[in-house]
């Protein structure tokens, strides 16, 4: 598992931590019912505080991403689709968004941007 | 309290070397020195001064205020001191009465006796007077103090009786009650040790 | 269970007064107690340590109040004060020979194995140790009794800046454990805000505030605009402001900032200065 911390960026460490262990699982990265590390080892090795590891996991347990069995440790919950399926409207929403901001930028309709997207869907097929 | 009468020892090796060897010279004089009695109680006035420097240095080191985050109470803080001081008095008082003993013995008795009750009386008044005193105030404060007890327990050891063998044989110096005196003197400072505990129980390090 | 509990803590000196101060360091975390000289952080330590008598106020160590097993708190807490406190006739080798006699559960490898990597020679009188030399000592003996709570003040002053990290490390590693507990008190801000879970701010003998670190960095941020754009914001988002001819700078808690403004992440060094300067 890889994670890397941005001290600089401004975004609370504990989002940052929740994103990229909850991208890895989503990628596969971090496989079913694999042991995570432990909230006070992944603090110090990371050189951060314990409460704020124990939040994100807390939010990746809150979210099905993982779960806690006592004595063990924290553990990949089963890939589920349906918070599969949530994640990727929510990366989707979040794009269009994008596309419509640069859209309205560069003065580009609506139905400019359905014409780009039946081109692109047309070249895939 | 071993920790504590190991430090004290540590400590004793190291700062009292002169006094270590001045003690020895005076002992050794003591043996011959027919009636000097200052000869003779100056290595009890010394030891028994002893603890009272290694107390100011305790303060000076801070090692008062470390030791009160160890787990002692200031019971035993205060109480390996005294039995500190208890075990070099006697100490000196076992070799000075050897050292009397090869002159005095066997036929000054009353002399021999009189003069281990005053070595005692010595060893333990001073400590008795000034440590309470000492952790009452702190050893900057009581420094007065500490010069004024030296100096009476010397003027004290310079104006005793004439020790000499006098012209008839009868002992030249001779004590009323040895005995009293060194239940008196043991009393006195057991009295003082219960007060120091409570003086030091109430300091702030 | 929390490691300290501090409820209603008083003591008044003339021309100071500490408290009343409310503090609680949860066991397994680390608590930063900063402080500009004579704020009180040293009264604080010495209260907690019963050097002092207090004069109003509770205070209860691993779960003991008062007069509880006092002995037993003392051979778990690990102490560093600003001086550290041996004779300086005594070499570390006499060093080990009182604590072995002091603590049931002394560890000598441990010790010696400190030692070694602070490079602490053996034969050599505590008076002629170095500064920097003294406080590793004392770091080392505070580690090598098997605590559970270590309460350092300014254990990191008169250390370089290589040494000064490597025992940041070491107490970090101590909390590995989640058993262990540490309140150090320190005005190298920057060692502390690597180190600590929370940070207590003292000023004048009063706590300016006591809370998580992490939340505190991104609770607050530095917004630089102008004066009047910094009046238009509630006032009680604005903890600090330093004006300057050509504009001003200030901490704010980051949902006040307005959107698109030019803001940065804050230092505890920062937020420390600024709300002292504030109070």
């Amino acid at each position: 598992m890889n994670i890397f911390i941005d001290n600089k960026s401004g975004l609370p460490i504990y989002d940052q931590i929740y994103s990229q262990i909850k991208s890895q699982i989503i990628s596969g990265g971090l496989r079913e019912d694999q042991l995570l590390p432990s909230i006070r080892n992944l603090a110090k090795d990371l050189g951060i505080s314990v409460i704020t590891t124990r939040r994100a996991y807390d939010e990746l347990e809150r979210e099905g991403f993982i779960y806690t069995v006592a004595g063990k440790g924290c553990f990949v919950a089963a890939k589920n689709t349906e918070l599969l399926r949530e994640e990727n409207l929510r990366q989707i929403e979040e794009r269009l968004q994008e596309i419509r901001d640069l859209a309205a930028a560069s003065g580009l309709s609506r139905e400019d941007i359905i014409e780009m997207f039946s081109v692109i869907e047309e070249e895939t097929t | 309290m071993k920790a504590l009468l190991l430090k004290e020892f540590y400590m004793a090796k190291s700062y009292m070397r002169v006094f270590a060897a001045m003690v020895l010279i005076f002992l050794f004089a003591s043996v011959w020195a027919n009636g000097n009695m200052f000869l003779i109680m100056y290595p009890m006035i010394i030891t028994s001064m002893l603890p009272m420097s290694l107390l100011s240095y305790d303060e000076k080191f801070h090692w008062d205020r470390y030791c009160a985050a160890m787990p002692f109470t200031r019971s035993q803080v205060v109480s390996a001191k005294y039995v500190f001081v208890l075990l070099s008095a006697l100490a000196i008082l076992l070799v000075s009465a050897v050292a009397q003993g090869i002159r005095l013995l066997p036929e000054e008795k009353e002399a021999f006796f009189s003069i281990i009750s005053m070595l005692l009386a010595m060893g333990l008044s001073g400590p008795a007077v000034l440590l309470p005193i000492i952790y009452k105030l702190g050893s900057e404060r009581a420094r007065i103090a500490y010069y004024i007890v030296i100096g009476a327990v010397c003027a004290l050891a310079f104006i005793l009786p004439y020790d000499g063998i006098s012209a008839n044989g009868a002992p030249a110096v001779s004590v009323p009650a040895p005995l009293l005196i060194c239940l008196i003197s043991v009393l006195l400072f057991a009295a003082s040790w219960l007060l120091s505990i409570r003086f030091y129980k109430n300091r702030s390090l | 269970m929390n490691a300290i509990e501090i409820r209603q803590l008083r003591k008044s000196y003339p021309g100071f007064d500490l408290g009343p101060l409310d503090l609680n360091l949860p066991q397994g975390c680390i608590m930063g107690l900063i402080g500009e000289n004579g704020a009180g952080k040293t009264t604080t330590i010495r209260l907690i340590l019963d050097m002092l008598q207090r004069d109003g106020g509770s205070i209860r160590l691993l779960g003991r109040g008062d007069g509880e097993d006092v002995m037993l708190t003392r051979e778990e807490t690990g102490v560093v004060l600003d001086e550290v406190g041996f004779p300086e006739c005594f070499n570390t080798r006499q060093v080990n020979n009182v604590m072995r006699l002091t603590y049931k559960n002394w560890d000598e490898a441990a010790y010696r194995e400190y030692l070694r990597r602070f490079d602490l020679p053996e034969g050599k009188q505590f008076k002629d140790f170095s500064r920097g030399m003294k406080m590793k000592l004392g770091i080392a003996v505070a580690l090598s009794h098997k605590p559970r709570l270590l309460i350092l003040d300014e254990p990191t002053s008169g250390l370089d800046p290589v040494v000064r990290d490597e025992v940041v490390e070491l107490f970090s590693e101590f909390t590995r454990d989640e058993s262990h507990s540490i309140l150090i008190s320190s005005h190298i801000v920057s060692d502390l805000e690597k180190l600590c879970d929370y940070i207590a701010f003292l000023h004048k003998g009063r706590l300016l505030l006591c809370e998580e670190k992490d939340l505190l960095l991104s609770e607050y941020c530095i917004l630089r605009c102008t004066a009047a754009e910094l009046n238009a914001l509630p006032k009680a988002a604005v903890k600090g402001r330093k004006e300057n001819p050509y504009g001003v700078t200030a901490i704010v808690r980051r949902d006040a900032a307005p959107v698109g403004a030019n803001i940065s992440p804050i230092s505890i060094e920062e937020l420390f200065v600024f709300m002292v300067k504030e109070a």
